[in-house]
């Protein structure tokens, strides 16, 4: 102080009343603006209990505070001094800012972990382009905070979604039941991991649309109130692919099914023709020990069923060896049907002329392609003919003429809305007896005599359909006798998808 | 009865077979209908008088279980029935339980089929007087309180032929065993040989036709057969 005095005295530039009249204001107006300063800082200590700087910004409060402290008491020493209590207050001073150095130093890397100004905005681009749409929302469930993938999610813009309700992203029929999980969660504050999810989570787009979605929730307590942060995650990709395992599964597992009947039924119809073979040559064994003569003709004629029979027995075996080898080995085309149908009447109609009996075939324009394996549904529509010739041919009660039909349909039950296309069979033959239909499908069942058929036709037709995810069915009406081959249009599934 | 004096129908779709084993039965004496079928079949048994009926299980039209489902509802007493049969689909408690005495597998040769028969025509008394000198793969010892109380719930059945009896022990369809059941209230007890013939390990029963009986039990076995004259040959349990 003195030695501003001095200094003003050496240049002399202003008279000594103005001199000490500045210097009285300056000294007020320091001490007032230290007191000031630090009442700042320490109601920020105390309204920040806990925040990791609050010691040393406490420190520097009091060490302002002595600092105003003694160019005050220098202020009021012009008319009065009061040496002692300056001094004293200087010393605390000093002492403040020791501290102040002290923490400080100790808490260096702690200030300069703070994120300066670019890793924040590096921060906020981290949450802006997150893969998740992240949203926080109030006690009320207005939204306060959007990030972009929200707004590319949800199809609304920042201004739409923020201050909005977030049940507007709820699909209508779900919007009531949501507001009361919310409040649920409020008070349970607990945080919901995205794998936590519990059913089938739906959210809503701004032009309507539905997806599906996996939500997190973790709430976030302030001073202002519950915020609630949510990551929602558009799974439809990931549903459509589970959906997909889940339909090879099912043809899997109806494969085996299959496969396990077949081989019983085999047994069976193996083990038949083996039995004639042994009665037949075991009768041949039996006369031959005890000596007896054989006429040529008896040796013959049970020769002759040995090796009928056997024939028979490997027929059967060829029929089941076709059935395992064909199907999951060639892939399958996109095909059009009215190709496949004009092929396997094509196949039958001269045999169908020659017997007097009509095959023509209603095909509606605009079909979509079926993806299947062309050789295996030909086989089965030539299949379905012969039934139906055999049926009509020689059978007094019939009358002489064959349809194939094709209709197509929406299949609400298979995910997707799958489209099917049915293929009708229709005959004027005499039917299907009650008895005969709950067996039909049946391996080796045959209504026809033995050995005109070996009754693997319609169980490897319904095989091939099922392999194709369709099915095969003899239709309930009683006449004409009518089978139906149901194929799914698997083409229209993958339509608007992004594969 | 002798086999020769019996008279047998044969049932099955496979016409060579029918062809086979009715010269088969013809050479042993018998009298011999068949048919092609269950339908088929009834017609006989409602004309004739049939001793054994031989039959197939699988067959369209009416099939083999069926054909007996049908028999017990008849007014007639029912025949004597044996399965043959290649299919394997089916279930061996239902067929037992409905009255059939025998299956037998196909290919079937013809001293099996005779002994079969022969088996059959035999009356239970006579079935069951030989023991078998054979050793016995299991040994089944268990006690009842009573043979009411087991009757009632259902841990003990006795059928023309056999029995359906809850028994804990790792039995197997085919095995030969020694069955001893004592009843206590009543004081009496089964001593049996007899060969499992099907196993429901869920509920821990078994069917067991019996082979041969002590001679001490062989009475009180037959009067109750006589009195509660079951049909099945071994019950459903």
């Amino acid at each position: 102080m003195f030695l501003l005095l001095g200094f003003f005295q050496v240049f002399g530039y202003l008279n000594g009343t103005a001199l000490l009249r500045l210097h009285l204001a300056s000294q007020s107006l320091i001490a007032l603006a230290c007191l000031l300063i630090s009442i700042v800082l320490l109601r920020i200590v105390r309204s920040r209990r806990g925040f990791r700087f609050n010691g040393v910004l406490f420190c520097l409060a009091a060490s302002i505070m002595a600092c105003g402290l003694t160019y005050g008491l220098e202020a009021i020493a012009q008319w009065r001094p009061l040496l002692w209590v300056s001094i004293v207050i200087e010393a605390a001073a000093a002492v403040a800012l020791i501290a102040v150095l002290v923490l400080l130093l100790r808490i260096t890397p702690d200030i300069l972990a703070v994120p300066h100004k670019l890793a924040d905005s590096r921060f906020r681009e981290l949450i802006e382009e997150a893969p998740d749409a992240i949203l926080q929302v109030d006690e009320r469930g207005t939204i306060v905070i959007a990030n972009r993938t929200a707004e590319r999610m949800f199809g609304y813009n920042r201004e739409e979604l923020l201050g909005s309700n977030v049940d507007q992203l709820v699909p209508q029929a779900n919007r009531a039941a949501h507001a009361g999980q919310r409040a649920g969660f409020q008070r349970s504050g607990v945080a919901i991991p995205m794998e936590k999810r519990v059913g089938n989570l739906h959210a809503l787009r701004k032009d309507g649309t539905e997806f599906p979605a996996e939500i997190g929730l973790s709430p976030v307590k302030t001073d202002a109130g519950l915020y609630v942060t949510a990551v929602v995650r558009d799974v439809t990709d990931r549903k459509r692919l589970e959906r997909e395992l889940e339909h090879e599964r099912e043809l899997r597992v109806q494969r085996i099914q299959v496969l396990a009947r077949l081989a019983a039924d085999l047994a069976h119809e193996i083990k038949n023709p083996l039995a004639i073979i042994h009665a037949r040559a075991s009768d041949l064994t039996e006369m031959a020990s005890q000596g007896m003569a054989m006429p040529a003709g008896v040796v013959q004629k049970t020769c002759d069923s040995i090796v009928k029979t056997t024939e028979r027995a490997i027929r059967v075996i060829r029929g089941v060896q076709a059935l395992a080898h064909e199907g999951p080995h060639d892939p399958m085309q996109k095909t059009d049907v009215r190709g496949l149908i004009d092929q396997a009447v094509e196949l039958s109609k001269t045999r169908f002329a020659t017997h007097g009996i009509a095959l023509d075939a209603v095909v509606p324009d605009g079909l979509p392609l079926v993806e299947c394996r062309e050789t295996q549904i030909e086989q089965v529509l030539v299949n379905l003919l012969n039934n139906s010739f055999d049926a009509i041919d020689g059978d007094e009660r019939s009358q002489p003429w064959v349809q194939v039909r094709v209709s197509t349909q929406p299949v609400s039950e298979l995910p997707g809305g799958v489209e099917a296309v049915h293929i009708d069979v229709l005959d004027g033959g005499p039917g299907v007896s009650p008895e005969s239909r709950a067996r039909l499908m049946e391996t080796f069942f045959s209504t026809k005599p033995k050995g005109a058929g070996i009754g693997i036709g319609l169980s490897v037709s319904r095989t091939i359909a099922e392999d194709h995810g369709g099915r095969l069915e003899l239709l309930d009406s009683e006449s004409p006798t009518c089978f139906r081959l149901t194929l799914p249009v698997l083409a229209r599934r993958t339509e608007g998808a992004s594969t | 009865m002798r086999m020769d004096e019996a008279c047998i129908l044969v049932v099955d779709d496979e016409l060579e077979l029918l062809e086979i084993f009715s010269a088969w039965l013809g050479r042993s004496g018998c009298r011999v209908y068949t048919a092609p079928n269950g339908a088929e079949a009834m017609k006989v048994l409602r004309a004739r008088k049939v001793d054994v009926l031989l039959s197939d299980i699988r067959m369209p039209i009416m099939d083999g279980v069926a054909l007996v489902r049908n028999l017990n509802l008849m007014e007639i007493p029912p025949p004597r029935t044996l399965f043959v049969t290649g299919y394997g689909n089916f279930s061996r408690r239902e067929i037992f339980g409905l009255g059939v005495e025998a299956l037998l597998e196909k290919p079937v040769s013809r001293p099996a089929l005779i002994e079969a028969l022969n088996l059959c025509l035999l009356d239970s008394e006579e079935k069951w007087l030989t023991p078998s000198t054979e050793p016995r793969l299991q040994s089944a010892t268990l006690t009842m309180e009573s043979l009411e109380k087991a009757t009632d719930e259902h841990s003990f059945a006795l059928g023309r032929g056999g029995c359906s009896v809850a028994c804990k022990l790792p039995l197997k369809e085919g095995m030969s065993i020694d069955l001893s059941i004592r009843f206590d209230r009543e004081g009496l007890s089964l001593e049996a040989q007899g060969t499992v013939v099907w196993i429901d390990a869920e509920q821990g029963k078994a069917g067991v036709v019996f082979d041969y009986l002590q001679p001490k039990c062989r009475q009180w076995v037959l009067a109750r057969i006589k009195t509660k004259n079951p049909r099945s040959f071994v019950p459903h349990g």
